[in-house]
């Protein structure tokens, strides 16, 4: 809880947001204001991750699926019943939620790398599923046409959505920051660092985890169902196991267990790929290099470089038995 | 009825074969060095090209290519190894686990730089000779895949049973700490057991080239289900992982045939989950309580 340490440091961080929040007024291009919608909504998708990987040690290899399921979910409600798109980033939440519910009871059983194999294994099944449902899903077309937010009857702008998108990655951050502060984070982190000591005292580490993965699940639904009410179209090549894996290398990258980790490494992941551009056809081989490079020379991400903290990541209590 | 459920089973077998070649290679680098690697299904990829690149490119014939294919795959795996699972080796397991995604997104769109989006085929040897048994066809193809992995595997085991890299590698699948204080040098058998997984991928993706259509994503799926055999077979557990290979490429088939096409990917993945509840115990990532 580094932003505990001063009283000067909240203030700082609140007013620093609502700064921030002017960005999108100040920016012109419709492609850079498309990079800040995407940017929050992958800090949402990675400060949701980062709940389940940095605060209870389980690497989740399947939010890229969870991700796909609020947009769908999002998708599929709004062209079919006719909702209102808000009400739609609710259920597609909820829908996230639950169904990451079996997802957990029968991953969370396993432990470091296994854990990370068995969520592949749903991530893979969702997408599959998704693929050849076809009557439900339309197949590999995907869902054309989901209505765009709208206030009253007006669609937002793209300086609009960009502020909204905003609002809704600072409450998200807001909700993590309040949920590790909360008795449940407490308990999440003394699972993590010795889960035999925390059942000692009385926690019930399984529920925990369990409540924490749905939370988190609901929290990537959220992300899934705004990307599918700002572009409008879903299709199953959008929430791949490489989402998956970007959001992991995301948290990783920003700081694995820190509030602001997940932000960080959104804003890094969204716009080295944008950055990359002027490589053309070489931009993906340098991302798949430069993700290498992260994961070698950065196992502590950005947050790690400025402030070096030991045992962030598979620290020694949970290191020696994760081994295959 | 009954022939074309043996029909389905002889392609299946063959199916298998090379299900069982990616994985009895991915299951000694699991089982051996204790790392998941997603990039393997890569290396079976760059088999198939690199057999293409020698037998158009280059004008060798099938066995040529073949061999050189095999060769260029496992000195492609010691470079990775070299260059990326060995500064990890003593990092959380899950490091070289995402780290091994992004050799395999690298892999993927360089060879999609390489040899182009367009989907390609390699002429086999026996481009449409056909045995027919009764009501029963075997493409010769099909049936080479079967003999080949049957050798290769052979060979392994015994390379495995009777040589000193063997003797190295079985080693340290026990403990690497008592077994580098015995003088194996991991520094060593790690290259080597990236080679000999290499090879088999680089054998696995050749074979198919005649078969199947290649594509620089047709890695990614196999690379998973290889991955699911070696849990499935027991990591470091060749044998097991062959049988479970053979037995998924028949279900497949089955599924494929009297089911739905659709759904025969996801056999690999339920299955993966339900192992892995089975054999809890046996997974190093097991429960402590």
């Amino acid at each position: 809880m580094k932003a505990m340490k001063g009283n000067y440091k909240p203030v700082a961080i609140i007013t620093s947001f609502f700064l921030l929040l002017a960005l999108p007024v100040a920016l012109e291009s419709n492609y850079h204001l498309h990079l800040v919608i995407m940017v929050c909504i992958n800090t949402i998708l990675a400060s949701s991750l980062n709940l389940v990987l940095g605060y209870a040690g389980n690497a989740s290899l399947c939010h890229g699926a969870l991700y796909g399921i609020g947009a769908y979910t999002a998708a599929l409600v709004s062209t079919n019943l006719g909702l209102s798109p808000w009400v739609c980033m609710i259920i597609a939440g909820s829908v996230a939620g639950i169904l990451a519910l079996p997802v957990g009871l029968a991953s969370l059983p396993f432990r470091g790398v296994y854990f990370a194999v068995a969520t592949l294994g749903f991530q893979q099944i969702i997408n599959l599923v998704t693929v050849n449902w076809d009557k439900l899903t339309r197949g590999p077309m995907g869902i054309t046409n989901v209505p765009p937010f709208v206030v009253g009857s007006v669609p937002l702008g793209m300086k609009g959505l960009a502020t909204m998108s905003m609002v809704l990655a600072g409450f998200c951050v807001f909700s993590c920051w309040l949920i590790v502060r909360s008795r449940i984070g407490a308990e999440l982190r003394a699972i993590r660092d010795n889960e035999i000591a925390a059942r000692s005292v009385g926690i019930n580490s399984f529920w925990v985890k369990n409540l924490i993965f749905c939370i988190s699940a609901a929290m990537a639904g959220v992300a899934g169902s705004i990307f599918a009410h700002y572009t409008g179209f879903v299709s199953p090549d959008s929430f791949t196991i490489n989402v998956s894996v970007t959001s992991v290398i995301m948290v990783l990258a920003g700081g694995i267990g820190t509030l602001g980790g997940g932000a960080l490494g959104a804003l890094l992941l969204t716009l080295l790929p944008e950055m990359m551009r002027f490589l053309q056809d070489y931009r993906m081989v340098l991302y798949g290099i430069s993700l290498v490079a992260m994961i070698i020379y950065l196992p502590n991400g950005i947050i790690g470089l400025l402030s070096y903290r030991n045992g962030l990541f598979g620290g020694s209590s949970r290191g020696e038995e994760e081994g295959a | 009825m009954f022939s074309i459920f043996i029909q389905l089973i002889v392609n299946g077998i063959a199916a298998g074969g090379i299900y069982a070649l990616a994985a009895s290679g991915l299951t000694l680098i699991t089982g051996v060095l204790n790392l998941i690697n997603f990039a393997h299904g890569e290396l079976y990829m760059l088999g198939a090209y690199f057999a293409l690149s020698a037998f158009v490119g280059m004008n060798f014939g099938f066995w040529s290519s073949l061999f050189a294919s095999m060769i260029g795959v496992g000195l492609l795996a010691v470079s990775i190894e070299r260059l990326v699972f060995r500064p990890l080796r003593y990092a959380p397991p899950i490091n070289p686990l995402l780290a091994s995604l992004g050799v395999s997104i690298f892999l993927q769109n360089a060879s999609l730089l390489i040899w182009k989006a367009r989907p390609q085929r390699l002429e086999g040897v026996f481009a449409d000779s056909i045995i027919q048994l009764g009501d029963i066809r075997i493409s010769m193809q099909r049936l080479l895949v079967v003999i080949v992995a049957i050798s290769l595997i052979i060979l392994l085991q015994f390379i495995i049973k009777k040589t000193w890299l063997g003797f190295g590698i079985r080693a340290i699948s026990q403990d690497l700490t008592a077994s580098s204080l015995m003088g194996v040098n991991i520094e060593k058998i790690a290259p080597a057991t990236f080679m000999l997984a290499g090879i088999l991928a680089g054998a696995a993706g050749t074979l198919v080239g005649p078969i199947f259509i290649l594509q620089p994503t047709m890695g990614a799926l196999v690379g998973l289900k290889a991955f699911v055999l070696v849990i499935v077979g027991g990591a470091g557990n060749v044998a097991g992982a062959t049988i479970a290979g053979v037995i998924l490429g028949i279900v497949e088939n089955l599924m494929d045939g009297f089911v739905s096409s659709k759904y025969k990917d996801v056999i690999a993945f339920l299955v993966l989950i339900f192992v892995l509840f089975v054999k809890r115990e046996g997974l190093a990532g097991r429960d402590v309580s």
